[in-house]
């Protein structure tokens, strides 16, 4: 079955002010695809989620990034604005972070959806009750009326989801969506993404560290280490037979359920 | 046995609304063992270790240490017996100092200002080489901080040690050199530990016991291999589910 | 985790240059007898509220002294009155928020119940009411605001160990067996001293307008002596007379404030962008 490529980097350099954050980057999404991004803390996974945003803060200082076809950078920046937030929609570690706390979400989501000129009075209700279902959210009312601050870390994040299937954004970025959240919540996130997947065909980009959450969601993984693409194949041959050998320190490093006290572990360096 | 726990309870907030973090919690832990505390956010896991090691008062219960009651004031011996780690390593130091000033700074409290102790081997024993001594905490790394951490508190040969959340901050690779630090000090010295954190994998391949958690009660307790392999309570069910497991 | 930013090179020039000023006023006031054209104390009748010539260079009050020495001198009163009372009540403040803000419980209800019941009173209303009852003179004008003046180091002081107390380097310490007095002096006292300076910087200037207040109403500083205060209150019959009488005092006020509070914001400045590395 041959889908269609809705994003393909290719060679890209990006960083903060003078500094190469990640280097030499290539990859494609295809449709309905869920791709993992996983690696240890300063590898620059969430930079390459910021550059293929066209946030301000991420200088490109070579490569494409080509979201339907279309080459961002030779778009003007407010089209490409527009492009980026009309097809992406981002997904953050901190589940309150992309909401004001103290204001209702009924008011968030009316704004959000207007400044995207998706607001339609009349079928908003129902809309909203249909995007949530989908994130297995119930009561509508509710919920909406609730502001950030009364909720908690799993519902504000489904409440995102719920935002970005409102949106109609056909490629969901997340970074480290469950890192915030208890282990039984986290994995109640996680079968949402799978579903919104599954339902809706939302491809995703997974910015994670936590390589057994990979596993379960993602279609393809692919290993980061300072700022490099180590390693990038189907979550199944990244798991069980992992080539490179960073990728095999990682997995190894990982402590498995119900691996007891008394067997010894692989010797892992420390570097300085 | 060297600690007991009985019934310790603790509740914040005032007389309007109180918030039961703790209530009639109960352990035991054996020399040479290493209990790990499973729960998720608000089951009461770091108020315990709070408690435990005398920085706050219980409300109720009491702590038992070689079958003698702790009092809130504790001993210089009773400190010495039970040492912390904590969640963020580099905030565990004093931030103007460097390592080594806070490592004296700790073995002449509790040891005694003529205690001679070599430094250069404490910090070879955590695996780090003597020379990040001299430095201040922001000058290294999350990973060698908790190695420091873990230098400090067994420098003054602790009988417990009380870890709170050590690998919560850390990447996956550091965070398996700390658990194998740990699991080689209770190997070459008998230390026991009680390892708090809301990990289940992290907790089940260091600890040989575990006890579950939720809202401020013990909801399951036993040897390692029994609660992962037979877990008898609903919530320690749905917490083992809940690890995504590579399978 | 958060990563302090060094202050930029030009607002450490700011600071050094507003730290001399300052130290410059202290010296002024110090050596203020030296400096003095003419005695501050001697009257003239035949010079009375003459205006600022070279023998007086800012002219003369209405009892012919000299108003450049008296200014002079009133430095010395002013601020250094006002820097002692700020010094005092920064101590004596500081000790009691730490120990409130330590050991909780009644120790701290007790503090700062005290704290609230002076608070409870306008500063200089209640100022006024203990110069009164006190009678005048520099040190009963001291003693009516330092009353009220160590509650805001104690407010100050308390929040930050309350704040500080949970830190795990705190908490570290006192597992490892450092006594109560030891953590307050070593390690909370210096993460706590930036805010608490910025104040006590901002108090001089506060305490020297009260001063000088409580002068002027008469419950303070007394004739003869020189205090900027009283020196605005003794010309303020004789504005039109002889202006400078009163512009001397009250711009020698104005500028001796403005730089204290500058600085209190240079500091806080440097201290918010603070170095450590």
């Amino acid at each position: 079955m041959s889908r269609e490529t809705i994003l393909e980097v290719s060679a890209l350099n990006v960083g903060y002010g003078d500094q190469v954050a990640v280097k030499d980057l290539s990859f494609s999404l295809l449709r309905g695809e869920i791709l993992c991004l996983a690696g240890e803390s300063g590898c620059g996974k969430s930079t390459v989620l910021k550059a293929l945003l066209s946030l301000p803060e991420v200088n490109r200082f070579s490569g494409e990034v080509k979201l339907l076809g279309t080459e961002l950078s030779a778009l003007r920046e407010r089209e490409r604005r527009e492009t980026c937030s009309e097809k992406m929609g981002m997904v953050f570690q901190n589940p309150g972070a992309s909401f004001n706390p103290i204001r209702s979400y009924r008011k968030q989501f009316v704004e959000t959806l207007k400044s995207h000129g998706k607001y339609d009075k009349a079928s908003f209700k129902s809309q909203v009750e249909k995007a949530f279902e989908k994130v297995e959210l119930k009561d509508a009312d509710r919920l909406l009326s609730q502001c950030p601050y009364a909720l908690s870390g799993g519902m504000n994040q489904r409440m995102a989801l719920a935002l970005a299937m409102l949106l109609g954004q056909e490629i969901l970025l997340c970074d480290e969506p469950t890192s915030a959240l208890d282990a039984t919540i986290a994995l109640q996130v996680a079968q949402e993404l799978k579903r919104l997947r599954d339902v809706s065909g939302i491809s995703q980009i997974i910015v994670t560290h936590n390589l057994a959450m990979a596993g379960f969601l993602a279609d393809r993984i692919g290993i980061m280490q300072g700022g490099r693409l180590v390693e990038m194949g189907d979550a199944d041959q990244i798991l069980h037979r992992p080539q490179h050998p960073y990728t095999r320190s990682l997995l190894a490093a990982i402590p498995r359920l119900g691996e007891f006290s008394g067997k010894e572990k692989e010797e892992v360096r420390d570097d300085p | 046995m060297i600690l007991e726990v009985h019934k310790l309870s603790k509740s914040y907030g005032t007389k309007d609304s109180s918030l039961n973090a703790l209530k009639e919690v109960s352990l035991q832990l054996k020399k040479g063992e290493i209990l790990g505390v499973v729960g998720e956010s608000g089951s009461g896991k770091t108020t315990l270790l709070k408690l435990i090691s005398g920085l706050e008062v219980p409300d109720g219960g009491e702590i038992l240490l070689h079958e003698k009651p702790l009092t809130a004031r504790r001993s210089r011996g009773n400190l010495r017996a039970m040492q912390m780690v904590f969640q963020d390593p580099v905030a565990s130091f004093h931030p103007r100092r460097t390592i080594e000033a806070s490592l004296l700074e700790a073995i002449h409290n509790l040891c005694g200002k003529e205690t001679k102790i070599d430094l250069e081997e404490l910090s070879k024993k955590v695996g780090l080489s003597p020379e990040l001594l001299k430095r201040r905490p922001a000058q290294l790394s999350g990973g060698q901080c908790q190695r420091f951490a873990i230098a400090r508190a067994i420098a003054v040969q602790p009988e417990i040690l009380l870890c709170d959340e050590i690998t919560s901050a850390l990447d996956v690779s550091t965070q398996a050199q700390i658990l194998r630090l740990v699991f080689e000090i209770r190997k070459n010295t008998g230390t026991s530990a009680i390892f708090v954190s809301h990990d289940l994998a992290v907790v089940s391949c260091l600890c040989d016991r575990i006890m579950v958690m939720k809202d401020g009660m013990v909801v399951e307790e036993g040897v390692a291999r029994q609660i992962l392999e037979e877990p008898r309570d609903e919530y320690t069910k749905r917490l083992i589910e809940s690890v995504m497991a590579i399978k | 985790m958060k990563r302090k930013k060094t202050p930029s090179s030009r607002a450490l020039v700011r600071l050094w240059i507003f730290l001399a000023l300052a130290g410059l006023l202290v010296l002024l006031s110090l050596l203020a007898p030296l400096l003095c054209p003419n005695d501050p104390y001697a009257t003239s009748s035949s010079v009375m509220n003459h205006a600022p010539c070279a023998e007086y260079p800012l002219g003369t009050d209405r009892y012919g002294r000299c108003i450049c020495s008296r200014v002079l001198m009133g430095a010395r009163t002013s601020i250094f009155s006002a820097t002692a009372l700020v010094a005092i009540t920064f101590v004596v403040g500081t000790i009691l928020g730490m120990l409130a803000g330590w050991f909780g419980g009644i120790v701290d209800t007790i503090i700062m119940r005290i704290a609230d019941a002076f608070l409870a009173f306008p500063q200089m209303v209640l100022a006024i009411a203990v110069a009164g009852i006190l009678g005048g003179g520099m040190l009963n004008a001291m003693l009516a605001l330092g009353v009220m003046g160590w509650t805001i180091y104690a407010r100050l002081a308390r929040a930050e160990v309350l704040a500080l107390k949970k830190e795990p380097y705190v908490q570290a310490g006192i597992l490892t067996g450092c006594g109560p007095i030891k953590i307050m002096v070593g390690t909370l006292l210096p993460n706590m001293l930036g805010p608490l300076v910025v104040n006590a910087a901002t108090q001089v200037g506060v305490m020297m307008i009260g001063i000088a207040g409580l002068s002027f109403l008469g419950i303070g500083v007394t004739e003869p002596q020189a205090e900027w205060g009283s020196m605005i209150n003794l010309s303020r019959a004789y504005v039109q007379l002889a202006p400078w009488a009163v512009l001397a005092p009250a711009g020698a006020t104005i500028i001796t404030v403005m730089i204290f509070n500058y600085l209190s914001d240079l500091i806080r400045d440097c201290l918010d962008v603070g170095v450590e590395k």
